[in-house]
């Protein structure tokens, strides 16, 4: 019997212990396997951006050369109709401050290198210049890119003062800079400026309460004058939103937007953040220079504070800036023959109800002003966008497609939309994001009747800031920014260490066409800058430009794009 | 068979089971498409590692835990190896103890080199993982120095070997190809890419690094069987009466 017992013994015992063994191992394997795929770790590490030097690029990116001559040719013509907002700039894609004068967001003479209805991937290459906070980007032609920037981009960042660069469109290299100020030396509130190209082929830029011309080729200023501020301290006084008057001359309008008074505070959140201490900003200025030696023609102080930017289109014979104040909608108009600027307090509409806090700067769609709310956060109720008559400001169509009341679907108990609608008047459909709500709206309006309905949506596409449009009417592209779905609510309110990607959709349908990798976070409330042969650019929080181009699978020829875009091959 | 006897055949085996863990590591690597879109890096694309890491975080982790057993299982083995060595040398010994002081040096700088893989894979905020590329170099480094240090390991090895015949002779002849191939590891600083960058080298890691894994396998099965033979005469001659204590065989 102990014989027997032994033997099996003398099985079982090396059995055991191959069988103990293997269960450790895979105790081992199965719990680094469940824990390896850690969104965040992955979020983090897919957010690191090869230099532009490293040969482990797939840039830099000349675009698509092929397409350049088309889309030279296809803005002189577009630029030139007056219809198109775009008269007063240099003919160039990009060369207003936002897309044109009503800040649609629709580039349809940027082409889309991609396939429309096959496989995408998107190549990707950082600038190779480090700049210290990016604000704007704009372009002169396919070869000619300029910068602003300086401005802080978020609490914390550090800037004295602001600047102008170029950079060569391929590679984000900086090739020369001009400082415009110094807050050290002025005491000068330093938040997020503006600047175009205008049709003489100058730079027109502002920061602070001053508005500098520049030589495009050199980076010379030409001219600078300081403009009246009034009922505020000038050097509590940001000049934002350059806009060009469709007039003979091409007069530059643009508005402040003011800090409270005695707040120290530099950056655009001095705007909120100073309220509780020094009260609220005083009202905003707007000005009309002259485009050629900007000498002021013409300031007046509007009746509320307006933090958002302005547009300005031509209505029944007026030239009128529409903006969106903290009290109401509102609108100035220019007149060109007197040379004056006057409020039109008959049109001021005050669409906002319940929570709902101001939205971003007001679009243009036919007879109607589209405007978003809530882009001071509201924790009471979900933004909700509304459709205002030109003609009749009781004229108010209103939607809320996240709903009224918190929470809405995604979970979110606040709303906030730093950026204005995407708006496709050739489609009449307008496209909205919120920033805390997550997911973007494709809104279609009733030209008609203002009335607005929801066309397609996409829950899962988390942005907070401007959409821009590329490609004909008939076969258009949206450009989105989209911010990892591991995003917390932490990194969005304070320190905007998510990634991000950009996607490019149906903009009929919401299908997603093509979409990056994830990058580091980019400057929220900003614009998806479209360029020359399909390249897209994007402005990181760290201060280097991101550079984007689709391309089909469908050629074999072409080396994978690194890192791997989010549709690859 | 003794509880003694147990401990040195599972000790001269473990050698075998690193050597499955090394294997299933390759396996894994193998599994994360290094030469596909987004390739295992060399060190002048360490760049790119957080690219190949975000894409291949579970594969990588897994990749190193196999490492890491493997390392540990070589240890133990180590420690029967030294027991053998160290029986054929005799006193003063200098040849096993250099050797399992080079393995553990050895071994050690292999697991520093893991715990910056590890680390890596742990980047829980943006500018940690804008270290990646620095540690992945580092970890490189660090691996290619560990298997420059068994160079050490292979050459005691060898010496006694072949002067004390301590293992088979052709084991030895082995072991001195081995420490020649591990030596060429020190040359990784040097260079960046090409075949003696540390992270993809021919001859900056994987060399050097299969000839371990081939000798640590082939001296462990060699080891085993001697075990089992040294504990299967034990057991043929226990029935005899009790064994004579090692020194007495000595007395004159």
């Amino acid at each position: 019997m102990r014989r027997i017992m032994h033997d099996i013994w003398a099985v079982l015992k090396p059995v055991g212990e191959v069988l103990i063994a293997v269960v450790i191992l895979a105790v081992l394997i199965v719990v680094s396997a469940l824990k390896g795929g850690a969104p965040g770790v992955k979020s983090n590490l897919s957010g690191f951006v090869i230099a532009a030097t490293s040969s482990a690029t797939t840039g830099p990116l000349p675009g698509d050369q092929a397409v350049i001559p088309g889309e030279v040719s296809c803005i002189r013509s577009y630029a030139a109709n007056p219809a198109n907002n775009y008269v007063g700039y240099l003919p160039a894609i990009g060369a207003p401050e936002h897309t044109d004068n009503t800040k649609s967001g629709a580039y349809p003479c940027a082409t889309f290198t991609g396939s429309y209805s096959g496989k995408n991937q998107v190549y990707q290459y950082r600038s190779q210049t480090t700049y210290n906070l990016i604000n704007f980007v704009n372009f002169a032609g396919p070869n000619a890119g300029y910068l602003q920037g300086g401005a802080p981009t978020q609490s914390g960042s550090n800037s004295s003062s602001q600047f102008v660069a170029r950079f060569d469109p391929a590679t984000g290299l900086q090739l020369w800079r001009t400082y415009l100020t110094n807050v050290n030396t002025t005491g000068q509130f330093i938040a997020f400026g503006s600047q175009a190209i205008i049709k003489d082929g100058t730079m027109v830029t502002a920061a602070g309460h001053t508005v500098w011309k520049l030589d495009p080729q050199t980076g010379a200023i030409l001219a600078s004058q300081a403009q009246p501020i009034i009922g505020s301290p000038a050097t509590d006084a940001n000049l934002d939103g350059i806009i060009v008057a469709p007039d003979k001359q091409g007069t530059v309008l643009i508005k402040t937007q003011n800090r409270p008074v005695g707040c120290p505070t530099q950056g655009n959140f001095a705007i909120g953040s100073c309220v509780s201490k020094y009260g609220n900003p005083p009202n905003t200025t707007v000005v009309a220079a002259d485009p050629k030696t900007l000498k002021n023609l013409a300031a007046i102080e509007v009746n509320q504070q307006v933090q958002a930017r302005g547009n300005v289109t031509e209505h029944n014979g007026k030239i009128y800036m529409y903006m969106n104040g903290t009290k109401s909608l509102l609108r100035v108009i220019w007149n060109p023959r007197t040379q004056t600027l006057t409020q039109d307090k008959s049109w001021e509409p005050n669409v906002l109800f319940g929570g709902l806090t101001g939205g971003a700067a007001p679009a243009i769609l036919g007879n109607w002003i589209i405007a978003d709310s809530n882009a001071n956060p509201s924790k009471t109720t979900p933004q909700c966008i509304f459709a205002v008559s030109q003609d009749n400001p009781k004229d108010v169509h209103t939607i809320c497609p996240w709903g009224r009341k918190f929470p809405v679907a995604s979970g979110a108990t606040s709303s906030e939309a730093p950026a204005l609608p995407g708006i496709d008047a050739a489609n009449n459909l307008i496209y909205v994001q919120d920033y805390e709500l997550k997911g973007i709206y494709a809104l279609r309006l009733n030209q008609q009747t203002g009335d607005m309905k929801v066309a397609w949506s996409r829950p899962d596409v988390w942005s907070g800031d401007y959409f821009s449009m590329v490609g004909p009417a008939n076969q258009r592209v949206l450009i989105s920014q989209n911010l990892n779905p591991s995003t917390t609510t932490a990194q969005v309110a304070n320190n905007f260490s998510y990634t991000e990607s950009l996607v490019w959709m149906n903009a009929a349908t919401g299908k997603t066409i093509a979409q990056s990798a994830f990058n580091p976070s980019t400057a929220i409330g900003s614009l998806i800058n479209v360029g020359y042969g399909g390249r897209v650019y994007t402005m990181g929080n760290a201060g280097t430009l991101f550079i984007y181009q689709v391309e089909p699978c469908s050629s074999t020829a072409k080396t994978p794009a690194v890192p791997q875009s989010t549709t690859h091959c | 068979m003794t509880e003694k006897s147990d401990w040195e055949g599972m000790g001269a085996a473990s050698g075998l089971l690193a050597a499955v863990m090394f294997v299933l590591a390759f396996v894994v690597f193998m599994a994360t498409d290094p030469t596909g879109a987004t390739p295992y890096p060399s060190i002048n694309n360490a760049q790119q590692a957080p690219a190949y890491l975000a894409l291949y975080l579970t594969r990588y982790r897994l990749e190193l835990l196999f490492i890491s057993l493997g390392v540990v299982l070589f240890l133990w083995f180590v420690g029967s190896l030294h027991v053998a060595l160290k029986k054929a040398e005799g006193d003063p010994a200098r040849g096993s103890t250099l050797a399992v002081t080079a393995a553990g040096v050895g071994a050690g700088l292999m697991l520093v080199s893991l715990v910056l893989g590890f680390t890596s894979g742990l980047s829980t905020s943006a500018s940690q993982a804008s270290a990646v590329p620095t540690l992945y170099t580092a970890a490189a480094l660090l691996f290619a120095f560990g298997g420059g240090v068994l160079a050490l390991f292979f050459f005691a090895v060898a010496k006694v070997v072949l002067q004390a015949h301590a293992m088979a002779r052709w084991l030895g002849v082995l072991a001195f190809i081995a420490a020649f191939l591990c030596l060429l590891a020190f040359l990784t600083p040097f260079f960046d890419t090409g075949v003696f960058n540390a992270a993809t080298g021919a001859l900056g890691l994987w060399t050097w690094y299969t000839a371990f894994v081939v000798w640590v396998f082939l001296a462990s099965v060699m080891l085993t069987v001697t075990e089992r033979r040294l504990a299967k005469e034990a057991r043929t001659a226990a029935p005899a009466g009790p064994a004579p204590a090692a020194t007495e065989g000595a007395v004159r």
